[in-house]
């Protein structure tokens, strides 16, 4: 049971009665209304850091198979915004993905017939 | 009191929180919360209540103060010419903050607009709790959110967030039915960026963590999103014309008009069956006058959400869309069009059902995300609802998601296939190479083998035969006869009655 959480001040040293089995982290928690100790879980310690979209970077935004690469998917080419890239089969269909922007393209990161995962790099953009 | 006092008070109250508030409102290119209540609704038709409620906090200075209205106006009035309750939270008086009167002046305008079967709207644009208010500000959040439950599938409750609503106030609109947003001018969290980075260490933009465009693509928060106040308001009277009045009516019929493209519908899939289409197309080919008004537009995109009309019926469209991760049901895509599912039953909409759709999303993310118990939601929904319920299926209907997408298994009143359609537990390349495996594996040539099993497979199984000659298929249907079927189905079904084993209520996969 996660029943524990606990406010801390810093005169407080008493020990905690919990029972803490060994996988448990304890972490501190800071907001507005003070400290708390708590433990976490294994889905936060799994947690990824926010990071913002970078639209100078072509993802994959599903598991599947590169079934083509075009001509202008290559290092160094300057494409314009919906210029086709390369095609993905993924369950069962056939995505075209296209440049999301007016840009030169920096490396292309994957090559025809090669399986990428989910939010696999696949193109940047300089 | 003589009527010129009256009025000069009337006057007084009108300016909410005064000239120089209302200009910084302004300035940050917002609307007042009256001007909003008038552009919204009917030209004169708004009837307000408790115009000269007072405020209810008297520490840390509060006696001497004067909050017009307490930062919230509430009332009545028309939209097409139908009744609606409405509040709008006033930001020039202390910042829309919530006290109890404010608060009460919301309960009470809710109570009066369910007792007459009305829709409400809440206009939100706030700081948050009053803080000199205290544990009332507390009060008062829990007496509204216990209406929104209350209330729900009852009135259509809609909300529009066009300011701050941040802390609990935020979870009021995610009780409502639909929440809108303008870009710009929403900002919806439950922590703020500050807090954020006091605790974690994590630094996003407000816009980034809760603006109108994260709200209606990233989190699902919101169901409309649009680039002004004005655009906004004008999806609240389409929408609403969609809707009945309350869970009692049915929602209003119109004079129908034909698409403007019908024939377009049989060319819109392409050949290659792998090839993606946009399913919309399809929709405008089958809706009164091609309307369709897309609920969730830019959130889970691989299924699509809306309304339109079929003869001057309203309809809710969900269909899978195979320009967007090839139209799977993944966790979004099954809250979404769960929900929709049950907004259409509970307000006696019927379901149209188009299906187009590879299975589910194979990988870890999703298994770890909890795809089980999400897409456990699109059977529920679809199982529970009583509305008239009709499928077509226009392409690919495999495995689960066959049986998820409104089968005849789940209680569809009518399924319908185009003559192309592949129904089968799995895709023909996966289902030839376990059935065949060891023909395969044992073969000279195993590719000329596998693709001549997986042929095979197509013919005696991929198509609509097997699964009409089993009755799990009402009828096999040319594209262009669709609007022609539907519009029957419709009538047909305009009578319809079901009813369910007595229950207090059921528990959906959460």
């Amino acid at each position: 049971m996660f029943n524990q959480a606990r406010r801390t001040s810093e005169k407080e040293t008493r020990s905690t009665t919990r029972i803490k089995k060994p996988m448990d982290k304890e972490i501190t928690l800071k907001n507005a209304n003070g400290n708390w100790q708590t433990l976490t879980t294994l889905k936060w310690e799994q947690r990824k850091p926010y990071t913002p979209n970078n639209e100078k970077e072509i993802k994959s935004e599903i598991p599947g198979k590169i079934v083509r690469m075009f001509e202008a998917s290559k290092a160094g080419h300057t494409v314009k915004k919906g210029t086709p890239l390369l095609e993905i089969e993924a369950m069962k269909m056939v995505n075209t993905i296209a440049s999301p922007i007016d840009g030169k393209i920096q490396k292309v990161s994957v090559r025809e017939g090669e399986e990428v995962g989910k939010s696999e790099l696949l193109i940047s953009f300089e | 009191m003589d009527n010129e006092q009256l009025e000069q008070l009337r006057d007084k109250i009108a300016l909410g929180g005064g000239l120089a508030a209302i200009d910084k409102q302004h300035a940050a290119g917002k609307l007042t919360a009256r001007e909003r209540i008038d552009a919204l609704l009917d030209k004169g038709s708004f009837e307000e209540l408790d115009q000269f409620a007072v405020h209810q906090e008297h520490n840390f200075g509060m006696s001497e103060k004067e909050l017009p209205g307490d930062g919230v106006v509430t009332g009545t009035g028309t939209i097409n010419g139908r009744p609606v309750g409405i509040f709008a939270q006033d930001f020039t008086v202390m910042g829309g903050s919530l006290g109890l009167t404010h608060a009460r002046k919301i309960t009470k305008m809710m109570d009066l607009a369910v007792k007459l079967g009305m829709p409400i709207i809440g206009i939100n644009d706030s700081g948050g709790a009053r803080i000199q208010a205290g544990v009332d500000s507390q009060a008062g959040y829990g007496e509204i959110f216990m209406r929104n439950a209350l209330y729900s599938g009852v009135v259509p409750q809609l909300s529009v967030i066009l300011g701050p609503c941040a802390g609990g106030a935020a979870y009021s609109p995610s009780l409502t039915d639909l929440v809108f947003v303008v870009e710009g001018i929403s900002k919806m969290f439950v922590t703020g960026p500050n807090v954020i980075k006091a605790v974690l260490g994590e630094e996003i933009s407000q816009e980034d963590l809760g603006g109108a465009k994260t709200l209606a693509e990233i989190s699902g928060n919101a169901h409309f999103y649009a680039t002004d106040e004005k655009k906004c308001f004008n999806q609240i009277r389409q929408l609403l014309s969609y809707l009945p009045q309350n869970n009692r009516e049915e929602p209003q019929k119109t004079t129908a008009k034909e698409p403007t493209e019908p024939q377009r519908i049989s060319s819109i899939i392409p050949s290659d069956h792998k090839r993606p289409y946009d399913v919309r197309d399809i929709i405008r080919c089958i809706s009164d006058n091609s309307e369709f008004f897309e609920v969730h537009e830019m959130w889970a995109k691989n299924i699509v959400t809306g309304f339109g009309r079929i003869d001057g019926r309203s309809v809710g469209f969900v269909a899978n869309q195979p320009l967007y991760l090839a139209g799977v049901l993944d966790c979004d895509a099954s809250n979404k069009a769960s929900r929709f599912v049950l907004l259409c039953d509970t307000y006696n909409i019927p379901i149209v059902t188009l299906e187009d759709m590879p299975g589910c999303l194979p990988g870890v993310e999703q298994e770890h995300a909890g795809v089980i118990r999400n897409g456990a939601k699109m059977l529920y929904a679809y199982s529970v609802a009583t509305v008239p319920k009709i499928t077509v299926i226009l392409r690919k209907a495999y495995g689960g998601g066959y049986v998820a997408m409104n089968s005849k298994h789940l209680g569809a009143d009518l399924v319908y296939s185009w003559p192309n359609a592949e129904i089968a537990v799995m895709g023909p390349e996966a289902a030839a190479k376990i059935i065949f495996k060891k023909d395969i594996s044992e073969a000279a040539d195993p590719q000329a083998v596998l693709a001549e099993k997986v042929k095979e497979y197509s013919e005696t199984v991929a198509n609509p035969l097997v699964a009409a000659g089993k009755g799990y298929i009402d009828a096999i249907i040319a594209p262009e006869q669709t609007r022609e079927a539907l519009k029957k189905a419709l009538k047909l079904c305009s009578t319809k009655h079901e009813e369910r084993p007595k229950k207090k209520h059921g528990l959906p996969p959460a």
